[in-house]
């Protein structure tokens, strides 16, 4: 299965979310027969519980197919399928440097997205030969060429030989194909020279220990060859060399222009590093490829085990997570409320809420996140700066000269019907707008905006406000000084460590009185009435009542009753480690959970 | 609150359960079956059977205190096998000379003209699953009786037992207050002695269930409920019956004697599919339960010789759990000299700190030598138990 070097494309999927990348990957390895029908699912390439469950790529997955053009000849093609979401985006970019081309898949009734601007700005930083890609034109909504405008017109590159596709029922499909082999470029590299691979990613797998994915710019690899990674500055040696199709398949070899996978005898990912240079270890590269940026954290949360004694298994379990995810920050944490738990940076929300999910299902650990954070930077007194992660840690006010928080830079396409709430959400966010153009009939803002105050619910605000039709992504811009003060939320007079959080004077009352109502809808009714108030310092700023329960006892109660009476009973009791004791009552930690999690609708 | 006088002994009980029914009704989850023919004589055999099978494994040192025979619809026995089951009980145990006799019974005219012949056969005191005075309701609670007949039975009832007690089901859908107020003020015309008024619950495996999943069923409120149950608890002490346990009213004198029995977690004996028991040997304690579909209960028995699964020893944790969760439904001390007996350890599973501070709330009342809950408390009993264990 050796394929000359001129007959070879590398390529990525790359669209905003949901605009069809997973689905086009299926019907491009259908078409290759990469998978018999039988095996073939739906969005096949997601195939982590969590992948398939939301419907969304977590994940980049990498897939050699054989394709034989109408030209007669057989071009190996290597397919990097994206994920879409902008807590990924650290994904894509690490895609695109392992190839030379990319499909810009834009949904023929929705159009360019913010994070179809951002995926195909970094192609082009890629030097990629971009081919775009219009789906879904099997819709009756869609506009095919409302949306070739736009892409001319916002992205700025030529849509007249756009391919226009249906994922799902494979219209346009072998037009595709054709277009990827005549117009996308051969990698370049020399066979010839010493090896030089790029570390695309590593990650877990039960059978074969740590997997690497690798792209070969020059040299050959072959299984048995002695190693160097660059960066780690370990040796290692090849132990299988092969491709997916999307099945597992060895081939022994990889050479110069290919995409494929590699194991040798590692124990962790750690002892990788994403970016490196692989080589021989006796025939030396000349200079290491330039690698990556190291991803950073960008939202913090803590996690602490409802039942202290799971302390040991949440570590384990982190640290199995991290096997697989090497954007998983943690650390560490010990809390005089919540005892001994690990403070987490993730790369965004949906980051966070996947790794929360995963925790909870996949390693049966019950588990109280504190309020989603990020770093604030607080300078003291004296002149030292502290980074915060957790709002519970916030030193002594008196103590403080002043503090500063992340500003993001963020851009928004929303329809123009929708401009008007979109503009005061960002306007009661903080926002300061830098600019508003217009993208056919949508307008396209570009805001800076503290970060604190996207962490909470933006993004829910942001779709329920424009139904779903705003799409958004961010950078990060800067550190900026904020008036910013420590919310309590009390309950019968006792804080909540968890969610205690820094948040902007101006929005304390808002924040305050929210919770303190989602609060009192979620905490149950116990035998003595609970006060809930938000205060900043001693201050008061929120207050709601929960008034006592008026009845619980079972009517009927005789001999046979008994057994499962204290069955109940003794699960009740199991169930009390989950709670926590505030002044005479015990409330369990799930009642602030849902109050994180719970969208704001008020 | 001053604690009330300290109980007697618990007492020793022994429990019949007869499992079939005319017609299953929509709130019921007790072990109720509807069988077309049922062989009487077999079925007086299994039980004859089953009692002999449990006077081989006891000692037979206590003194019965009280039988029950319950079910399903007990009054649908024949009189000849309520008579057999109570002779072979006396051939087997010593039963007090004023033991209570109890048979429960719906009040249809098939039933209460049987009333004569269970007098004979031992029965001295009835308990007649009235539910409700007003015939929307009964039609509702799917009922085979009329009002009529629920008078009818109470004063058949009175000619030939010392002592009647009858039950009713409130806080029903759309049931008001005053509704209720004037159905029990005539119930309590009716009353001889004890009352058990029961909240509907709605419980897995029910019509009703169902159709409250389905929302076609409302039930009032915790708000309603609570009230309900206070306006009850006034109704009754006004009436001179003491809310002796939490759904149960009675003059002096008319306590049921088998139900305390469970309540102060003394011994009784189960009998009858689904039974349970709580037995003594060798100073352990066991949980005991029979099979609970009829056939397979009679078939156990003639081939093991016992309807029974195997005995589960509980552990003195369990038992004073057990013994808390129903002495504490009482409207009488909780003694830690009782408690004692079943963990001589028992204090170290007590949570004093939060019972110090439900006591402060008024939720508990305690002294040096006994717990016990107050009407504040018992109406809240679910949320306190699993407090006051550590
Ligand atoms: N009607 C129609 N639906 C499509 C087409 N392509 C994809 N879809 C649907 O669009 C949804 C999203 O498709 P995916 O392939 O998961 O999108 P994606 O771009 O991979 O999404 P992320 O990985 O989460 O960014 C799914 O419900 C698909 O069935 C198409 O051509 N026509
Ligand atoms: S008569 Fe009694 S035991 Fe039988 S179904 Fe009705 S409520 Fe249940
Ligand atoms: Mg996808």
């Amino acid at each position: 299965m050796t394929t000359e070097q001129k007959n070879i494309r590398n390529f990525a999927i790359i669209a905003h979310i949901d605009h069809g990348k997973s689905t086009l990957a299926d019907r491009l390895i259908q078409s290759c027969d990469g998978l018999e029908d039988r095996e073939m699912t739906e969005q096949v390439l997601d195939n982590m519980d969590i992948e398939r469950e939301r419907g969304i790529t977590i994940k980049s997955q990498t897939v050699r197919l054989m394709h034989k053009a109408s030209d007669g000849v057989e071009y190996q093609l290597n397919l990097m399928d994206t994920p879409g979401h902008v807590d990924f985006a650290y994904e894509v970019s690490r895609s695109l440097a392992s190839c030379e081309g990319s499909l810009l898949v834009v949904d023929a009734t929705q159009g360019v997205e913010a994070q179809t601007l951002a995926n195909v700005y970094q192609a082009i930083d890629n030097n990629h030969e971009i081919i775009p890609v219009i789906n879904k034109v099997d819709l009756p909504a869609a506009d095919v060429e409302r949306v070739k405008e736009q892409i001319e017109d916002v992205i700025g590159i030529d849509a007249s030989n756009a391919i226009e596709v249906s994922a799902k029922t494979g219209i346009g499909i072998d037009d595709l194909l054709e277009a990827i082999v005549t117009r996308l470029p051969a990698p370049l590299g020399d066979k010839t020279k010493p090896l030089k691979a790029l570390l695309i990613d590593s990650w877990y797998d039960a059978y074969l220990g740590v997997v690497i994915l690798l792209r070969v710019f020059d040299g050959v690899l072959k299984e048995k060859d002695k190693l160097r990674f660059i960066n780690a500055e370990a040796t290692h040696d090849a132990d299988r060399v092969g491709v997916f199709t999307p099945k597992q398949v060895q081939t022994t070899v990889l050479s110069a222009g290919e995409l494929g996978y590699l194991t040798c005898a590692i124990k962790t990912i750690s002892e990788t590093s994403i970016g490196d240079t692989i080589t021989h270890e006796r025939n030396l590269c000349d200079k290491p490829l330039t690698g990556f940026k190291p991803s950073v954290p960008m939202v913090f949360c803590s996690l602490f085990p409802v039942d202290a004694s799971d302390y040991d298994k949440l570590r384990d379990s982190l640290g199995k997570l991290a096997l697989n995810d090497a954007s998983l920050h943690f650390e560490i944490e010990s809390s005089t409320a919540l005892g001994l738990g690990y403070r987490c940076g993730f790369l965004g929300l949906l980051h966070m809420e996947i790794i929360q999910e995963r925790l909870e299902r996949e390693f049966n650990l019950d588990l109280i996140p504190t309020a989603p954070s990020v770093v604030y930077h607080i300078y003291m007194n004296d002149g030292k700066m502290i980074e915060l992660y957790n709002p519970a840690d916030m030193p002594d006010v008196v103590l403080i000269d002043h503090i500063e928080e992340p500003w993001i830079k963020a851009t928004i396409l929303v329809p123009d019907d929708y401009l008007g709430g979109i503009l005061k959400l960002c306007q009661e966010r903080r926002g300061e707008q830098i600019e508003l153009t217009y993208v056919g009939s949508r307008a396209m803002l570009v805001y800076r905006l503290p970060l604190n105050e996207i962490v909470f619910d933006f993004y829910d605000r942001l779709k329920s406000i424009s139904r779903g039709y705003a799409s958004f992504d961010y950078e990060i811009s800067s550190y900026d000084e904020g008036d910013l003060v420590k919310m309590n939320i009390l309950v019968n007079a006792e804080p909540v460590d968890a969610l205690a959080m820094v948040v902007h004077r101006s929005q304390t009352e808002r924040r305050g009185r929210q919770l303190c109502e989602r609060l009192k809808d979620l905490i149950p009714k116990q035998m003595f009435k609970i006060a809930i108030q938000a205060a900043i310092g001693g201050k008061i700023i929120a207050r709601e009542t929960l008034s006592a329960l008026r009845k619980d006892v079972t009517a009927k109660c005789y001999g046979g009753d008994i057994s499962r009476k204290r069955k109940l009973l003794e699960k009740q009791k199991k169930g009390k480690k989950k709670m926590r004791q505030y002044g005479n009552v015990e409330i369990p930690q799930t009642a602030f959970i849902a109050a994180l999690k719970m969208g704001d609708d008020k | 609150m001053v604690l009330t006088p300290s109980p007697t002994a618990a007492g020793f009980g022994i429990y019949i359960h007869w499992p079939f029914c005319l017609a299953k009704c929509p709130y019921c989850d007790f072990n109720s079956h509807v069988a077309d023919n049922i062989n009487q004589d077999n079925w007086c055999n299994s039980f004859i059977k089953e009692i002999e099978y449990h006077s081989e494994k006891i000692e037979k040192k206590q003194v019965v205190t009280s039988i029950f025979f319950g079910g399903g619809t007990p009054s649908l026995m024949p009189p000849e096998t309520v008579s057999a089951i109570i002779e072979a009980i006396k051939k087997y145990w010593v039963v007090a000379t004023d033991v209570e006799i109890t048979l429960e019974a719906n009040p249809t005219s098939v039933e209460t003209n049987k009333f004569n012949s269970f007098a004979k056969a031992g029965i001295n005191r009835v308990s007649i699953g009235i539910q409700s005075l007003r015939d929307d309701s009964l039609k509702f609670l799917g009922r085979e009786h009329s009002a009529i007949e629920a008078i009818n039975a109470l004063n058949i009832a009175r000619d030939y037992f010392n002592r009647t007690s009858f039950d009713l089901i409130y806080a029903r859908p759309n049931q008001t207050i005053n509704d209720w107020e004037e159905e029990l003020e005539q119930a309590l015309e009716l009353a001889q002695g004890h009352l058990s008024l029961y909240q509907l619950t709605i419980e897995k495996g029910t019509q009703f269930y169902t159709l409250h999943q389905r929302g076609e069923l409302k039930t009032p409120s915790d708000e309603e409920s609570g009230l309900l149950y206070e306006t009850t608890q006034k109704i009754m002490e006004n009436a001179g019956y003491s809310a002796y346990e939490v759904s149960n009213y009675a003059q002096k004198g008319h306590k049921s004697q088998h139900n305390l029995v469970y309540w102060r977690y003394g011994d009784y004996i189960g009998i009858g599919p689904g039974a349970h028991g709580r037995i003594a040997i060798n100073g352990n304690k066991y949980a005991t339960r029979a099979h609970k579909a009829p056939n397979i209960w009679q078939e156990r028995i003639s081939m093991h010789g016992t309807g029974n699964h195997d005995d589960i020893l509980l552990t003195p944790e369990e038992r004073v759990m057990e013994m808390v969760l129903m002495g504490l439904r009482l409207f009488e001390p909780l003694l830690f000299t009782e408690l004692k007996q079943e963990n001589s350890n028992f204090k170290a599973m007590m949570n004093w700190q939060a019972i110090e501070n439900l006591k402060e709330n008024g939720l508990l009342a305690k002294r040096q030598d006994a717990l016990q809950t107050t009407i504040y408390g018992r109406q809240r009993l679910e949320s306190i138990l699993p407090v006051i264990f550590i």
